[in-house]
């Protein structure tokens, strides 16, 4: 392994770390808002370390290393291996502008949701199971409460069939 | 470039080893998303443990790209992983909008 690849691996290494310890936090955080926040640092920030790994793996390449052919390093295959690190900086800034897009979207349409109960964790003075965070309007938001839900396409405990008859 | 180095997992060189080891770390991560996602209580969790399987997804696209790097030609999987990363972004918004007003026009 080269000097880049070694450091490459390092950078795989906290990548690890990150998408461990996120998705760990996913699985075990109590309520649906903290849940949010793990996931929303580890989509950005571990796929961050973990390209940057893979793009020094790939600028190993051009260095020349003394194991190998001379023909080995033309001009055909330095264009190829610039063009795959600009292409993975492209994908590693398409993430970081989507993703916490995502996590913003997510929030916010829990939070403007009037039918799902969300349980928020240490929240004593709401039932159980209920949340007061939906009741909270902020300046900008969408005052006018949502429809009644039209159909029941996913409800499937209601698909009885004596409420079918009726 | 690595022929000086002893292979050291299922014979393969220790680069493509360190890349083989993220691709077991991102399908244990994506396993424990999996749980949140089967078992989450509402709705929003289940597409907050979605978006980020997809997140990990597009990484193990990439590193499966540089698996056979000094032989291979990963230009081809980095491509499905950037088309794979902006259909995990549509997919979450458009799942998002039909739960908020119940139609996608």
């Amino acid at each position: 392994m080269g000097i880049l690849q070694i450091i490459g691996s390092l950078f795989l290494v906290g990548g690890w770390v990150f998408a461990l310890t996120g998705s760990f936090g996913v699985l075990r955080m109590p309520d649906f808002y903290s849940r949010l926040h793990p996931a929303g640092k580890t989509d950005s920030f571990a796929q961050a370390l973990i390209v940057l790994g893979l793009c020094l793996f790939a600028l190993q390449g051009l260095i020349p290393s003394g194991d190998e052919p001379e023909h080995a390093h033309d001009w055909l295959s330095t264009v190829g291996t610039i063009d795959l690190v600009l292409k993975l900086l492209l994908l590693t800034a398409l993430i970081f502008l989507t993703s916490p897009t995502s996590t913003h979207a997510i929030s916010k349409a829990a939070r403007l949701d009037r039918f799902t109960k969300i349980h928020v964790e240490g929240d004593d003075l709401a039932d159980a199971g209920d949340s007061r965070v939906g009741d909270i309007v902020v300046e900008g938001d969408v005052h006018v409460p949502l429809a009644d839900r039209p159909s029941k396409v996913f409800d499937i405990d209601d698909d009885k069939p004596e409420a079918e008859e009726s | 470039m690595t022929a000086a180095m002893p292979p050291l997992l299922l014979g393969l060189s220790a680069a493509s080893s360190m890349i083989f080891a993220t691709c077991v770390v991102l399908l244990i991560s994506t396993a424990m998303l999996l749980i949140r996602a089967l078992k989450g209580p509402t709705e929003f969790d289940r597409i907050l443990a979605v978006n980020a399987i997809g997140t990990k997804a597009v990484l193990l696209v990439s590193c499966i790209a540089f698996l056979d790097l000094e032989r291979g030609t990963p230009g081809f999987f980095i491509d499905t992983a950037i088309v794979y990363a902006l259909i995990n972004f549509v997919a979450t918004i458009a799942i998002l909008k039909y739960i908020q007003y119940r139609r996608l026009g």
